[in-house]
């Protein structure tokens, strides 16, 4: 059974910016985030994050679906979350990178510290079954 | 004994500050309109007149005015006393001859400052 | 019959402003005047307190009951009559309070006394309310006349900051007027007869502000007001037009022109005040906030200064090699940084880097990364084994949580090879001396300074005679065209492929050519760095 996270309101109108839509299922926090993750938005970005992770939850899934580009600090806000979640007993999962995007987090070596699906459903059934 | 003459028409008014004047020493004389303040400053010949601006019969400042005209009583120093705090109050007083203001509620202290500064100059 | 009950709203927010700021303080005159009839010898002086405690209900009773009715004279005039009738009451309270308190500490009624200091001190805290609550015309009009003593007794006057003021008016009465009055006040003043006149005086000396009569012989304020705004120097400087109020067309016309704002004739000294007062202060925080962004500028000078200043001068000085490195400052900083230096047995080290984020934060650490890097170089250690030092030390205490791509190189001479590491770094270009290009396959090592106990590995080229290294951060394949597409990895191939045979400084300008050239103007978003190596041979 596979279940589109409910959308609330998006942070921007403008889906050439960035895009941040946030969900739940049970105790895995989603964040859903497309456009240009630019260091301006990045800021916005991490607020979000973190407002997510004071909920305690399982795991943190962060869906690039749409994400078309990311700066540095958009690097570094998805590393603060990957610190937390180390230090609080959880890992950060990333699903849904364009090819670009994927090619990013490889490059910065940042493959090692994120576990990577395809897909939400890949990432769900991960963070479920693991 | 310093005499002061207060022109004032409102009998609550004048009590209280006519008992406050005595028990600092000053023997006060009392007048309870214009018409009635510029006889007294003639018959009582005080040495400061307090005035009220808005007196019934001859307001306050007509009352200076006639005060400051006659060349026997110009030389007695006037301070109005206004309720409005407003400085067209005061410009209106001291040009109709007024020596000093005093906004009230008074300020004793300061009221009596410019008392004693007035006949000093006096 | 017709009655006009007039409800406007500044009444009302008067009323609720007293009712506010007045209300408290009389309810706490009544329990305060309560306490003092409540003290055993409060007999002694019945009628005193009787008089007060009848202008503590009065008090009490006009805050709570008080409705401002608006007639001819308007707002100002609503507000002085309420302020005249809030201080009424205070007459026979203070005074009886006073002359209360005098007589009980003569007649030894400590009880009384005891009551009456907090009465009292009601009474002041009101007095300072009625002011909150009724402030303005009485204290722009206080300071009128406040000339030759010092016992107005009321608030004191707003003080504004004084300036150099022009005054353009073809009425001889008007200039005198307000010349008479603005110098009162203590501003400068310049007065002129004419708009052609005005327009001299604005271009020959400093203003702060200017005050333009509409209708001038020969030029009218309204073509003076066009003239000063379209000159850059006299754009910021604040025009108010004087006007009869019939022109009230013309007013908003010049408003929409620029003017800051007007001054109907005959002059209201209050207005004329407030107004030349608004736009000096105005003024004075436009110059705050300029001098503000000029202390921005100057920081992001210096981040720039630093960022150059740790740049290596010249490539170390050895036959078989040759090399050059450039980079090109974004206006914000990026971080971007590179370095050579000589080592042991004539080798070199070759180091690019891009530090997270912008700014000053992102000048500092880059020129810590670099004295670091070049501090743990001449330990002999291999570029895998550099980079793990690196990151111990960067991560351990990094609470902003920084972190640098850098990759990291040996060229070893005599040996002929490139030993690298690479920590999150773009892989760079190796182009061949037969020509092509390939891009460095990376050790995919993770950016340093993110995370204790990473590891980097080496990895090594054997380098041939004419082989070159083409090193670069993300400033040059982000760059991006007015329409947003990235130069991207292809255009740089291409640019480098064109360019491989020629000298390492001519290929870095070449690629910094082909990138400003895609830009078509737009400054870069980041730092872009490229450095070129070539291996000669024959050591």
């Amino acid at each position: 059974m596979q279940q589109q996270p409910g959308l609330t309101a998006p942070s921007t109108q403008d889906s050439a910016i960035m895009q941040i839509a946030v969900a739940r299922q049970e105790d895995i926090a989603i964040v859903t985030v497309s456009g240009r993750l630019s260091s301006a938005m990045a800021d916005q970005f991490q607020d979000r994050l973190m407002a997510e992770l004071d909920d305690n939850p399982k795991a943190l899934v962060v869906d690039f679906a749409d994400l078309r580009f990311i700066t540095s600090s958009g690097l570094r806000t998805l590393i603060v979350a990957a610190k937390r979640g180390s230090s609080e007993g959880y890992r950060v999962h990333l699903c849904g990178m364009a090819q670009a995007i994927h090619e990013v987090f490889e490059v910065s070596g940042l493959l090692r510290i994120f576990v990577v699906h395809s897909s939400l459903d890949e990432a769900m059934a991960a963070v479920n079954g693991g | 004994m310093t005499k002061i003459l207060l022109v004032e028409d409102n009998e609550m008014n004048r009590d209280m500050l006519s008992r406050r004047l005595q028990r600092k020493g000053y023997d006060v004389a009392m007048a309870v309109d214009g018409e009635e303040g510029v006889a007294m400053a003639v018959s009582e010949a005080p040495d400061l007149i307090l005035m009220d601006m808005s007196l019934p019969v001859l307001n306050g400042w007509d009352a200076t005015r006639r005060i400051k005209a006659d060349p026997a009583l110009a030389r007695i120093p006037v301070i109005a006393l206004t309720a409005h705090a407003m400085a067209s109050d005061r410009e209106q007083a001291l040009a109709a001859g007024c020596d000093s203001y005093e906004t009230k509620p008074i300020d004793l202290p300061q009221l009596l400052e410019k008392i004693e500064s007035l006949l000093r100059r006096a | 019959m017709i009655t006009h009950q007039i409800h406007d709203p500044r009444t009302t927010a008067l009323a609720e402003r007293v009712r506010a700021e007045v209300g408290p303080t009389a309810d706490a005159i009544l329990a305060a005047v309560a306490a003092l009839a409540a003290a055993p010898s409060a007999g002694a002086l019945a009628e005193e307190i009787h008089q007060i405690n009848v202008a503590a209900h009065l008090l009490a009773e006009m805050v709570r009951t008080c409705r401002p009715e608006l007639d001819e004279g308007g707002i100002e005039a609503a507000h002085s009559r309420l302020r005249h009738d809030l201080r009424t009451p205070l007459v026979a309270l203070k005074g009886y309070g006073e002359l209360s308190l005098e007589v009980a500490a003569d007649e030894g009624l400590d009880d009384v006394s005891a009551a009456l200091g907090p009465l009292l001190e009601r009474v002041a805290e009101v007095m300072v309310a009625i002011e909150r609550a009724l402030p303005a015309t009485s204290q722009a009009m206080d300071a009128e006349g406040d000339g030759e003593d010092d016992c107005g007794g009321g608030p004191r006057p707003v003080s504004y900051p004084a300036g150099r003021v022009l005054v353009a008016d073809d009425s001889q009465a008007n200039r005198d007027v307000l010349v008479q009055y603005l110098s009162r006040e203590g501003h400068e003043v310049v007065a002129v007869g004419d708009g052609l006149a005005a327009i001299e005086a604005v271009f020959e000396r400093p203003f702060d502000v200017v005050l333009l009569d509409m209708i001038m012989p020969g030029m009218n304020g309204d073509e003076v007001l066009k003239a000063m705004k379209a000159d850059s120097r006299l754009r910021s400087l604040p025009v108010i037009m004087i006007s009869a109020l019939d022109a009230l067309d013309s007013i908003v016309r010049c408003i929409e022109a620029g003017a800051e704002d007007y001054l109907a004739k005959p002059f209201n000294r209050v207005l004329l005040r407030a107004r030349i007062g608004a736009c000096l202060e105005k003024k004075r925080l436009r110059e705050i906030e300029l001098s503000y962004l000029q202390a921005v500028e100057n920081e992001l000078t210096l981040a720039r200064e630093v960022q150059q200043s740790i740049l290596p001068k010249a490539f170390p000085n050895r036959h078989a090699l040759a090399g050059h490195g450039l980079m090109d400052p974004a206006r914000e900083i990026g971080g971007d940084f590179y370095d050579f230096f000589a080592l042991e047995g004539g080798r070199v080290g070759i180091a690019v880097g891009d530090v997270s984020g912008k700014g000053v934060p992102a000048a500092v650490y880059m020129a810590m990364v670099r004295t670091q890097l070049r501090a743990t170089a001449q330990f002999g250690l291999s570029p895998a084994d550099c980079l793990s030092r690196l990151n111990e030390h960067l991560s351990a205490d990094n609470p902003r949580c920084m972190f640098v791509s850098l990759f990291y190189g040996i060229i070893d001479c005599a040996a002929g090879t490139f030993t690298y590491a690479n920590g999150g770094h773009n892989p760079p270009a190796f182009l061949p001396a037969g020509g092509g290009v390939e891009w460095i396959k990376g050790t995919n090592d993770l950016l340093v300074g993110v995370m204790p106990g990473m590891s980097y590995h080496d990895a090594r080229l054997t380098l041939a005679p004419g082989d070159s290294l083409f090193i670069y951060t993300d400033g040059v394949v982000e760059a991006i065209d007015p329409a947003e597409a990235e130069f991207g990895k292809q255009r740089l191939a291409e640019v480098l492929a064109a360019t491989a045979e020629a000298p390492p400084a001519i290929l870095c300008d070449g690629v910094l050519a082909a990138v400003r050239a895609f830009e078509a103007g737009r400054p870069h978003s980041d730092d872009l760095t490229c450095v070129a190596v070539r291996f000669l041979g024959g050591a």
